[in-house]
């Protein structure tokens, strides 16, 4: 009798475990048919999917740099179901590449990217597109919106201080006495950013770094390099910006019977003799634009925007530095691999309704671009079994954990064991990127919370003003506080000064102190708020002091009920969102881009925000609310 | 034939018996069908992690075993942990701040002890009471923010959950074997000894099995429960301070639920929530079960909801089981 209870018993157990381990599976894959419907339906909006144009002033045909473009810009549009035409002239020619993008225009597409190689020639048949109500990005040649004075959404291409900010660090890391940047065209503003980043980063470790100007004539240009380490020979730090560097710097190397033990190198671009020099170990990185990430990277940015309302944080989305060593030129990236990805988050959409709306941006990439995704989260807000969990998701050996740094001394052990493990980590919602959190994953993606005030404070200030003032209700939260810059720094390029109101958290107290503020500063007339609870006791202290839209201008951070009533009524410009699907939907992407095609993210800081909000997308906005937004 | 019947007397007579089949079916399930559990980096993680808690279940399973529960055990972790992370950030020697927060929790399990037996409050409510205003404290000296220890990690934190590399290294992906594992043992150990081997242990079982019997025979029950009290709240302050020596950040809800962990696992593991009947073994397996069917489910790629659903049917099946043993 006993013994048949045990028997029965274990029985029990079994079946019951065996339910366990199969009943979600089937439950995941019913879950992931109806996204699959879901974003079919979405797409069908616009009957048989999106469309987009590509416009560009060189192609594959007669230039292979573009192959690789172009690649990204398929692989792009069958990872997520859309159609991209690409226009392209026969031959260089800026003119025909214009009128190309005037032709684009009357094809009424989903969206529209092109390279900005000139902007001045470009920019009527751009605004031609982004009158028609086109979206409108640019990628590997222009310089942003702002630079470029023509208001499309955002640039793909290199960040050019932050790869010699970048390459600086990793050069450094290794302690060193004196560093050289060797620029063979000095004036030129992409050249001289990179070196201005390379010192920058040198000067953070109390390396001296100086800029050593070279011409394009490789012979010369060695000897000025030979002459200039005879006359500083404690000169262990190089970076060369490109192969008109490298080269001449190689036959240095040769000459002076130089070797990696002796000095550190570092390198703009690929080519045979750098690739070479970095295998061998002389060459520590070269610096790859990754174009491959412009094409891919327009087309999912397009698709942001035309799919779910989501637009580009920044004016610049840099798509390099992607720095190749000799690990990732050994290795060779398989395009039709599976990818298996754990993302492991401190809470989830069963307890927290913000989480849902990540979940979905996890959800709808990892079906898209064919991701098997388990998201792994505590059952209520347990700091350490999220820790756990991060340890217990590297047992699996996925291919890439995505996870939240919500503390990052906290969660230092588990990270560092994932990344001892060889799995690719990258961080969404919670990190500060992993300089700043001292732990080596490869990017975080999250607000960037200054250009947050930077640009909001560019468009509070565009119709003028007399006094700006950023009201915070916690002053030392660096978030918070970087907001607060970001916003004085662009009031000060219109020479309007921006003062910092501390408030506290409760409302009526923050109500009266912003209107003593307002009695004592009268001039004030540019306001930005840094969320929920900065900007209802502003609306208080507005209705108190009966002030209008004409008489001040007010923008936020985050949204809300309050904040979403006043962007509709016009007194609130904006409102800044850090879009969560973003969050989720980039960090898949991130990892098959990584995993499938050796594509690293650019900077420790993915920004997924600033998403602008205002009177013109709200009601897109709401609509998606949950869901998207 | 005799022998046969001997042994299964014997099988009957262990409590442990459930929760080691189920142990070993469970993991027998999880090595056949989930990729990577009997690799070091897996097996490695369920000991660790198991061992956190694992340390002051078996103060809670003591207390189980004479009759009591201690619900506030989360919460005296936590207040420890702040404890010695906010008295290392005031510049006190490690040693002496660690000595300090075991005293802390020492006192906070004596007042529980204090609680149950002077008043005759029911455990389970004293130490519901305790375990909120327990968390309070902790938030209060916490400032409701986190405590981080950010300098060069001193030789105790070795000490106390250090690394054994030479273990971890044997595989890639490296293991995480820690001291934590080796802490649990022993007082797993030294638990079982005192409550097979010594006349405490008699006093615990008889505390819980027949209070009033116990009391005629001149146990001093009160004494007992105090006793165990006070260990179960050195046990639960010294398991933060081992996690905290391995990721040295604590947050003011550190701790908050693990004490329904605990009670699961010695359910599990076949001790009665009446009392009088148990082991600390089969806690300690209950505890390793528990944290064998989170990696296993993971590692089977199946989100952790239903972890709970899976820990739900466990329990259950262990206390449908050990009601059934009882009545033999």
């Amino acid at each position: 009798m006993q013994r048949r209870m045990y028997l029965f018993t274990t029985l029990i157990l079994i079946a019951l475990l065996a339910l366990a381990a199969c009943a979600p599976a089937a439950d995941s894959g019913q879950q992931e048919m109806s996204q699959t419907e879901e974003s079919g339906g979405d797409s069908a909006g616009s009957e048989g999917g999106l469309s987009f144009i590509a416009v560009q002033h060189a192609e594959c045909a007669w230039d292979s740099f573009w192959c690789t473009v172009q690649s990204g810009i398929t692989t792009a549009a069958s990872d997520l179901g859309v159609d991209v035409t690409i226009l392209a002239p026969d031959e260089f020619d800026l003119d025909k590449t214009a009128s190309l993008i005037e032709q684009a225009v009357a094809a009424n597409p989903d969206g529209i990217m092109l390279t900005v190689t000139d902007p001045i020639l470009f920019r009527e048949p751009i605004m031609k597109a982004i009158d028609a109500g086109i979206p409108v990005i640019a990628y590997n040649a222009g310089s942003g919106p702002i630079a470029d004075k023509i208001p499309y959404y955002t640039y793909l291409g290199q960040d050019e201080y932050q790869g010699g900010y970048l390459g600086g660090l990793r050069l450094a890391a290794g302690g060193g006495t004196q560093g050289v940047c060797i620029n063979q065209q000095v004036g030129h503003t992409g050249l001289d950013k990179r070196c201005a980043g390379f010192s920058d980063a040198l000067a953070e470790s109390g390396i001296p770094a100086e800029v050593l100007a070279i011409g394009d004539d490789p012979a010369e240009a060695a000897t000025i390099i030979g002459d200039y380490f005879t006359a500083n020979p404690d000169t262990d730090i190089f970076l060369t910006l490109g192969p008109n560097g490298a080269n001449p710097f190689y036959v240095f190397v040769e000459n002076e019977g130089l070797t990696a033990d002796d000095i550190t190198h570092g390198t703009f671009d690929l080519g045979d003799e750098i690739n070479a020099n970095i295998t061998s170990g002389m060459t520590m990185f070269g610096i790859d634009q990754q174009p491959f990430l412009q094409g891919y990277g327009g087309v999912s940015t397009l698709s942001m925007i035309a799919r779910y309302g989501i637009l580009p944080a920044l004016p610049v989305s840099a798509t390099g530095p992607g720095f190749v060593d000799a690990a990732s030129l050994a290795s060779e990236p398989d395009a039709e691999a599976a990818v298996s990805v754990i993302a492991v988050q401190h809470a989830e959409c069963a307890w927290d309704s913000f989480w849902c709306v990540v979940q979905n941006g996890i959800n709808t990439a990892a079906d898209l671009m064919g991701v098997d995704v388990t998201i792994l989260a505590p059952d209520e807000f347990d700091l350490d079994k999220t820790a756990s969990l991060i340890e217990q998701a590297v047992a699996a050996n996925p291919d890439g954990i995505m996870l939240t740094v919500t503390d990052p001394i906290l969660f230092k052990e588990p990270i560092m064991k994932a990344i001892d493990a060889g799995i690719p980590v990258i961080a969404y919602n919670a990190g500060s990127g992993p300089i700043a959190d001292n732990i080596p994953y490869y990017t975080y993606l999250g607000q960037d919370e200054y250009q947050g005030g930077y640009l909001g404070g560019l468009r509070l200030s565009a119709g003028g003003g007399t006094q700006g003032v950023c009201i915070n209700q916690q002053v030392g939260h660096t978030g918070l506080d970087k907001r607060c810059a970001g916003f004085s720094d662009a009031l000060a390029e219109s020479g309007i000064p921006a003062e910092v109101l501390a408030i506290g958290d409760d409302p009526a107290e923050a109500a009266t102190i912003i209107g003593d503020y307002y009695t004592a500063n009268p001039d004030t007339d540019i306001f930005l708020t840094l969320g929920p609870n900065g900007a209802n006791p502003f609306y208080v202290f507005v209705e108190n002091e009966g002030l209008t839209a004409d008489d001040i201008t007010h923008g936020t951070f985050d949204l809300g009920k309050e904040i979403n009533a006043n962007i509709e009524s016009g007194l609130t410009m904006f409102g800044i969102d850090q879009q969560p699907f973003l969050q989720g939907f980039g960090g898949i992407q991130a990892l098959n881009l990584l995993v499938r095609h050796g594509i690293v993210p650019a900077l420790p800081v993915t920004p997924t925000g600033p998403g602008f909000v205002d009177r013109g997308n709200l009601s897109v906005v709401q609509e998606l609310a949950g869901e998207y937004r | 034939m005799d022998t046969l019947v001997r042994i299964r007397h014997r099988l009957a007579d262990s409590s442990e018996l459930v929760v080691l089949i189920s142990f070993l079916l469970v993991f027998l399930f999880f090595s056949i069908r989930a990729e990577n559990f009997l690799s070091l980096v897996s097996l490695t993680n369920i000991l660790t992690i198991a061992s956190i808690k694992g340390i002051f279940i078996v103060g809670v399973a003591m207390l189980m075993i004479s009759g009591e529960f201690d619900l506030s055990v989360g919460s005296i972790l936590a207040v420890a942990t702040f404890v010695f992370a906010l008295s290392l950030e005031a510049g006190m020697a490690p040693l002496l701040a660690f000595v300090f927060a075991m005293a802390v929790s020492a006192g906070l399990g004596g007042i529980n002890g204090l609680i149950v037996i002077r008043t005759g409050i029911p455990s389970f409510i004293a130490t519901l009471g305790t375990m909120l205003a327990f968390r309070g404290i902790a938030r209060a000296i916490g400032g409701a923010d986190f405590a981080r220890f950010t300098g060069e990690m001193p030789a105790l934190f070795t000490g106390l959950n250090g690394e054994f590399t030479f273990i971890n290294r044997l595989a890639e992906p490296a293991g995480s074997a820690r001291m934590a594992i080796v802490w649990f043992v022993l007082f797993a150990v030294l638990a079982a000894v005192v409550m097979s081997n010594t006349r405490f242990g008699s006093w615990v079982y008889a505390t819980g099995g027949n209070r009033a019997a116990a009391i005629a025979q001149g146990v001093k029950t009160k004494n007992v429960i105090a006793v165990n009290y006070i260990v179960t709240g050195v046990l639960a302050g010294f398991a933060g301070i081992v996690q905290f020596a391995s990721r040295p950040a604590v947050d003011p809800l550190r701790g908050e639920g693990w004490e329904l962990t605990a009670v699961a696992a010695c359910v599990i593991g076949g001790i009665w929530l009446s009392g009088g009947y148990g082991t600390i073994v089969g806690a300690m397996l209950g505890m390793l079960l528990l944290q064998m069917v989170e990696q296993g489910l993971i590692l089977v790629g199946v989100d952790v909801q239903l972890f709970q659903a899976t820990i739900g049917l466990i329990l259950i099946l262990a206390v449908i089981s050990n009601t059934y043993l009882s009545r033999q």
